[in-house]
């Protein structure tokens, strides 16, 4: 167990440690003065190796730093700063704006890709067919129109000439058994 | 004699070592890399629960760096014993300011910095304490050259010294060969386990039982001269 120990100690002083593995140790040096000069005389062998001088920490270094810090006034308590809590915030902030900015730019995508997908007949059919259904309401069941919506009525009666004259018999004049230009490229295609 | 497959086998054994080779460094830079990060991150913790007013945190935090910041302050203070006693004042230093460490930086830089102003101010002030020297100390660096202030040393100190260098190379030279070639991989070229293991062939686990069997057999050396 102590030959573990020190073998974990001679680890230390060379940095081969994990941070859990580091800290359990330290706080066993902590409380143990044996190993307080173990760790000292293996930091003292290592110097000397590289520097020829030869040098222990006395081993009451940290103990002597640790009354002191006992002593220290409560003003002197170091405490960590507001700016500090603040900086947090501000990041925080940042990446929720940049989270919103990213689904926003995802489901951009996600919709030009399903409109691409989707033929743009349909689109003129649910166009057609949700213009078609306004006009199939019966009086009954019509809204009272205000002012805004009767200022509005050239317009959607405008709209529905435009859609009536570029169906696809514009484009096939008239004849029958003749398909729009996009379905007869699809066709072909197959 | 179709020499083609032959050529075509070692190219491959080449290629294959290569990317061994690369392979291996890569997890060496990797392992190091990272274990320096955890490192970091622990002293972040600490320094954390220092801040929140525990003091033993502190505590940890001195027993891991006082052997190198009493090295470094040595460099300056080249007595020991003062250079201790500056070392501790640093580290009091260090923690009064704690409150406005920010983290910008890594714990141990930040305290390198304080314990080098600290040396350094105290160079300053012995020399003007002490009018024997009669050195006009204008800054702080200038001290630092003074070899007068510098080599404060006892003669028997020196002495004990190098005895116990010498003792120490004694030492490593009556080492079994692989403990040996492991302490000297380790301290004189700086490798890490993970190297040693690959320069030695054999496992991270034997390369740590070889140097820390060095380490006590040195140890074992010193201590008629130390206790």
């Amino acid at each position: 167990m102590v030959e573990e120990t020190n073998q974990n100690i001679s680890r230390l002083v060379d940095g081969d440690m994990g941070c859990d593995e580091t800290l359990d140790l330290l706080k066993k040096i902590q409380s143990d003065v044996t190993l307080k000069n173990k760790m000292s005389r293996y930091q003292a062998i290592s110097q000397a190796l590289k520097t020829d001088e030869f040098y222990q920490v006395r081993s009451d270094f940290s103990h002597k730093v640790f009354q002191e810090i006992q002593q220290e006034p409560a003003h002197f308590l170091p405490q960590l700063k507001p700016k500090q809590s603040q900086q947090v915030q501000d990041k925080q902030t940042k990446r929720k704006l940049y989270a919103v900015a990213a689904s926003t730019l995802a489901a951009a995508v996600l919709v030009g890709q399903s409109l691409r997908d989707n033929p743009s007949a349909n689109n003129y059919q649910t166009v057609t067919a949700m213009a078609s259904s306004q006009q199939q309401l019966p009086a009954a069941f019509t809204p009272p129109e205000k002012p805004e919506q009767r200022n509005r009525q050239p317009l959607n009666a405008q709209f529905n000439d435009y859609l009536q004259a570029h169906n696809s018999s514009v484009y096939t004049n008239g004849e029958a058994h003749f398909q729009p230009y996009a379905k007869v490229t699809a066709y072909g295609q197959e | 004699m179709d020499n083609s497959g032959f050529l075509r086998d070692s190219n491959f054994f080449l290629v294959e070592n290569f990317y061994h080779l690369i392979l291996s460094t890569y997890t060496v830079e990797t392992s190091v890399n990272d274990r320096t990060r955890n490192i970091e991150l622990l002293d972040e913790e600490l320094v954390s629960r220092v801040q929140q007013g525990d003091k033993s945190a502190y505590d940890i935090l001195v027993i891991r760096y006082q052997h190198k910041i009493i090295q470094l302050v040595n460099r300056y203070v080249k007595d020991h014993s003062e250079a201790q006693d500056v070392a501790q004042e640093a580290f009091i230093k260090a923690y009064r300011a704690l409150g406005s460490f920010r983290g910008d930086s890594a714990f141990y830089t930040w305290l390198y910095r304080i314990a080098i102003n600290t040396a350094k101010n105290y160079l300053v002030s012995r020399s003007r304490r002490n009018s024997d020297y009669h050195i006009d100390v204008q800054d702080a660096e200038a001290v630092e050259n003074a070899p007068q202030l510098q080599g404060m040393e006892t003669p028997e100190r020196e002495l004990l010294s190098e005895e116990i260098v010498k003792t120490i190379q004694l030492a490593i030279e009556n080492l079994p060969e692989e403990m040996r070639v492991a302490i000297m991989l380790r301290e004189f070229e700086g490798m890490s386990y993970e190297e040693i293991a690959e320069a030695m062939d054999c496992p991270v686990g034997t390369v740590r039982s070889r140097i820390f069997r060095a380490r006590e057999a040195i140890d074992s050396k010193l201590n008629p001269l130390l206790d």
